[in-house]
């Protein structure tokens, strides 16, 4: 009879037995596929944010605008825009760039001061830029920007409304200040903000639409018309910006689209791709390697299973194996045959646990898991609702890796079972 | 009489007549010496223009101003540099208006939006428009003297009696001579630094002395400094009351 036929049968004998050993295998590849899947999920996430929101592929400021970052310094920008935008759109390797204007201001209402921060977009443009990266998403050609558009494009949840008239005293509001202000669709607000010449201005605006946005950290946020917003903050004189947001093709192409800028703006501006900006990403990605450390730490905890069970197995089957080797099955026919018994578990299980593992995260990959409410308060920049991501190639890797670990970890006990002396084993009880 | 004894008798009565000369400034109360510099801080009325020299971080600024008062509980601020032209901030008892000439909406501000910086000075809404007298608002402490700036001045220590009194705790050197404040220093419950100001020019107007060049930092904000100059100044003269009204604010 062949050895993986004796195999087989040993592990079906052993039911109970072999259940437990994989179960623990199981348990830990499920454990390790949802991580991952999660992992992955959130480095996506962080990704589309930094894209969307943040910085593109490549940002290009005032090489002071990110020390000062948190006092909203303005007069810190990006002067004659409109020309370095036309020598960077000119670069083979740029998609497209978008100005923006960010600042920090303050609402007064009810007596109570409200801090609220500002982007002043193109929104055509924004839709357009968006359009080339998410083609899926993209409206109809030709058709004018209108906000479900750009809420689309942007990853923002509609709460009604239009988009903001380019020359007018209009924004949309984040739903969630519009909520603590008390404010809706058609109200007025005022904010104070300190403009480019250092001086205090404040305007009145008429709130044109609600918007959600899927980031608590974007919870304060109001976007207006990028023409508006250099006008508010005085940046209009010198056609000022405080942002260009560069896309390129390609997210590989990212290190040819620094170079390429960095050459055309020399040293007079500052040049930083998403993921020297985005301090998130290298969180996640520095999270990553402690991962796979946990990882390991699930198996090593399933190993020990395994080889305790492989053992027991060893010393149970003492009568056994002594017959068998005084039928005439040498040691490494004996090691084989425990290896193999193992090796089934093992393999089975990891199948088990990527296929249960797939299961879990296929629909949560749709639906989401909602953090809303544990990330309430917290002003981190990643989005409320997590979809987890599977990913081909970490799974199949988790799976390989199941069985290389249950494998390497049945072969000490059963050597022990191979060097056992067939008279030793028949007089054990 | 020997000579000796003489010269005993005579030094022994030089130093009585130093210390006679020394008690009536020893007995002042901090309560006293509060008053008697109030007298040259607290008008009836004041109009002045001026200008404050914001300096922090990303440089210096100047900004130009009008100002009139009504009493403690009314004061009108008008800025006339060009950046900020037309914007007003008119106090209304413990309330403050701020008026921009863009806006539609006055912006009210009260409690702890008094705090706040006046145009991103080391001067915030309080410093720039309260004036009612400390004895209200502090128990006053005269904790000695000692000399600032060549001034003989008083240390006083002002402690809050109220919880929402702004500055909890105040030290102030109170020119012993002149009875003009020299520098103050403000303090949190916990006895943070939060500001320190300096007096460092005055001029007489009638019988009063007035602070005209003020020194301002304010320990919360880096690298920063506003200089608060007065060039012209009228006090107690007639001014219409009708200044200090919303409806005037905003016409």
């Amino acid at each position: 009879m062949k050895l993986w036929r004796i195999a087989l049968r040993n592990v079906a004998r052993n039911k109970r037995r072999s259940l437990l050993s994989g179960t623990a295998i199981a348990v830990a590849t499920l454990s390790v596929v949802l991580l991952f899947s999660l992992i992955a999920g959130m480095l996506g996430d962080t990704v589309a944010i930094a894209l969307t929101y943040d910085t593109g592929h490549v940002q290009v400021r005032h090489p002071e605008f990110g020390r000062y970052e948190h006092l909203s310094p303005v007069h810190l920008a990006v002067s004659d825009a409109e020309t370095v935008q036309a020598r960077l759109e000119a670069l083979p390797v740029v998609a497209s760039v978008l100005p923006r204007v960010r600042f920090g201001g303050a609402i007064y209402r009810e007596d109570q001061n409200h801090a609220v921060y500002g982007i002043g977009v193109d929104f055509g443009r924004e839709i357009a830029a968006a359009a080339q990266r998410l083609p899926h998403l993209a409206p109809d050609a030709g058709a004018p920007p209108a906000l479900d558009d750009f809420a689309r494009m942007w990853r923002l949840d509609l709460f009604g409304g239009v988009l903001p008239d380019p020359g007018a005293r209009e924004l949309l509001m984040s739903k969630t200040l519009a909520d603590e202000l008390g404010v809706t669709t058609g109200d007025k607000l005022t904010i104070l903000t300190r403009t480019a010449v250092m001086s205090t201005q404040a305007w009145t605006f008429r709130i044109s639409g609600l918007v959600g946005f899927p980031v608590g950290g974007l919870s304060r946020m109001v976007l207006l018309p990028i023409g508006v917003a250099q006008r508010f903050l005085q940046l209009d004189a010198t056609g000022a910006v405080t942002d260009l947001v560069l896309y390129t093709a390609r997210d590989d192409q990212v290190p040819d689209l620094v170079a390429a800028v960095s050459d055309a703006v020399g040293d007079r501006l500052q040049v930083r791709s998403w993921t020297e900006e985005n301090a998130m990403y290298r969180l996640l990605q520095l999270a990553t390697r402690i991962y796979d450390i946990i990882s390991l730490v699930f198996f090593l905890l399933a190993t020990t299973v395994i080889v305790n069970t492989t053992m027991m197995v060893v010393y149970e089957r003492m009568r056994e194996i002594g017959t068998i080797a005084a039928l005439g099955m040498t040691g490494a026919q004996i090691t084989r045959l425990f290896f193999l018994e193992a090796l089934f578990i093992g393999v089975a299980a990891a199948l088990v646990g990527v296929g249960l593992g797939i299961a879990v995260v296929l629909p949560l990959s749709q639906v989401g898991i909602d953090y809303t409410e544990a990330m309430e308060g917290v002003e981190l920049n990643m989005s409320n609702i997590i979809y987890p991501q599977l990913s081909l190639r970490s799974t199949a890797l988790v799976l390989c890796y199941s069985i290389a670990v249950t494998a390497a970890a049945s072969f000490w006990p059963t050597r022990r079972a191979a060097r056992l002396h067939p008279v030793t084993a028949l007089r054990a009880t | 009489m020997r000579p000796c004894a003489r010269r005993l008798l005579v030094a022994a009565g030089a130093v009585v007549l130093a210390l006679a000369a020394a008690v009536p400034a020893l007995a002042l109360t901090g309560d006293e010496i509060i008053r008697r510099m109030e007298r040259h801080e607290r008008h009836d009325s004041m109009q002045s223009t001026g200008s404050m020299e914001i300096t922090d971080r990303f440089g210096t600024r100047t900004k130009s101003f009008m100002s009139t008062a009504l009493g403690d509980d009314r004061s009108l601020l008008e800025f006339t540099n060009p950046e900020e032209a037309g914007q007003k901030v008119l106090r209304l008892e413990d309330e403050i208006y701020l008026y921009f000439p863009d806006s539609e909406d006055v912006i009210h501000l009260q409690g702890a939006a008094l705090r706040d910086s006046v145009l991103g000075s080391d001067f915030s809404y309080e410093d720039m428009t309260g004036s009612s007298s400390r004895l209200n608002d502090y128990e006053v402490v005269l904790e000695g003297t000692e000399e600032i700036d060549g001034h003989e001045t008083y240390r006083l220590r002002l402690t809050a009696k109220r919880r929402d009194v702004v500055y909890p705790v105040q030290v102030a050197w109170v020119d012993s001579e002149r009875f003009v404040t020299r520098r103050v220093e403000l303090f949190s419950r916990r006895g943070r630094a939060l500001k320190r100001m300096a007096v460092t020019e005055f001029r007489e107007v009638g019988d009063k002395v007035i602070g005209t060049r003020l020194e301002m930092s304010d320990f919360m904000k880096k690298e920063s400094m506003t200089v608060f100059t007065i060039d012209d100044i009228a006090i107690d003269e007639p001014v219409d009351e009708s200044l200090f009204s919303l409806e005037e604010l905003t016409f």
